[in-house]
């Protein structure tokens, strides 16, 4: 799986390079919206067919918000190691850390105070993007089916969640949709909070 | 983002019901995993297009790559660490965790 993803990500990315033309670009973001409409219905169909998937995450409730909080803690102690690997301002390192992923949020609220943390915001959380969408499989196979959810953080709700679909099962996809909207709602708040402080400082 | 979220969730729920009733048919229920891989393949192959096209991220990649790189390995891995942790000593639903659980 994580072969096929990856020859598909690289000739995707070398035929936006080379070969498309650039009028492509501005209707990439609705095809992007009807694949994702698409496989929502698919994935709500076959968890809809799992009779089992409901009863299982009720045994464990409320439990699974510790998924979300799990990953914003992780991502912003990483945020304050990179802090030091770089020796730059730590509340700028948290603010790009803060992203979980998703890149165009992060940098937008970024690059007024410097266009050089918003471009590495934006180019961290594409990574970071990249990187889930590689990892997920051997993450789920070889650690856990709940960690496959952290890798890309906030876009375990739309564009990561159909790689989360084929390697976990029904209840993770029902846990990391849930945690995806969390995780978002916490680039929102967690941003601004940093980069005010930055303001500051 | 609401409305995204939203249409999202209706479209989650929407297949959730009919599959739920038995309004799917047996031959389309067989094939939802092929479906879902094709689709799947064609989300990739259109990020991947817009990671090529998208001018800032190529022009900035030679500048400030390596640093990106970094921040975006040890930010997902430690996510990943803490879930890990976090999930061996709070849930220890087999199906739900899965991998490996020691």
């Amino acid at each position: 799986m994580t072969k096929k993803i990856m020859i598909v990500l690289i000739v995707g990315i070398l035929s936006g390079l080379y070969l498309l033309p650039e009028s492509v670009y501005e209707n990439t973001g609705l095809m992007l919206d009807i694949g994702l409409c698409a496989l929502l219905f698919f994935v709500g169909i076959d968890i809809g067919n799992n009779k089992s998937a409901l009863k299982n995450l009720k045994t464990v409730g409320f439990k699974i918000l510790i998924v979300p909080a799990a990953t914003v803690i992780g991502s912003l102690v990483g945020g304050i190691i990179c802090s030091i690997i770089f020796k730059m301002d730590v509340f700028a390192s948290l603010a790009i850390a803060s992203g979980l992923s998703w890149y165009t949020l992060s940098a937008i609220i970024i690059t007024p105070i410097s266009s050089e943390l918003g471009a590495i915001a934006f180019l961290s959380n594409v990574f970071r993007e990249l990187m889930a969408f590689i990892c997920i499989p051997f993450i789920a196979k070889h650690i856990g089916y709940l960690e496959t959810i952290a890798a890309g953080a906030a876009i375990s709700m739309d564009t990561g969640l159909p790689i989360i679909t084929k390697n976990t099962n029904d209840e993770v996809v029902i846990i990391s949709f849930i945690s995806g909207i969390i995780l978002s709602l916490s680039v929102t708040a967690l941003v601004p909070l940093f980069v005010g402080f930055i303001n500051v400082l | 983002m609401g409305f995204r979220i939203l249409l999202y969730f209706g479209l989650l729920t929407f297949g959730w019901i009919l599959s739920s009733k038995g309004f799917i048919h047996d031959n389309i229920m067989g094939k939802i995993s092929k479906i879902q891989s094709l689709i799947l393949f064609v989300l990739i192959f259109i990020m991947g297009i817009r990671v090529g096209m998208d001018e800032q991220v190529v022009s900035s990649i030679g500048q400030i790559g390596l640093k990106a790189f970094v921040f975006a390995f040890v930010t997902a891995s430690l996510s990943v660490f803490f879930v890990h942790i976090a999930r061996k000593k709070i849930i220890k639903d087999k199906n739900i965790a899965g991998g490996i659980n020691d």
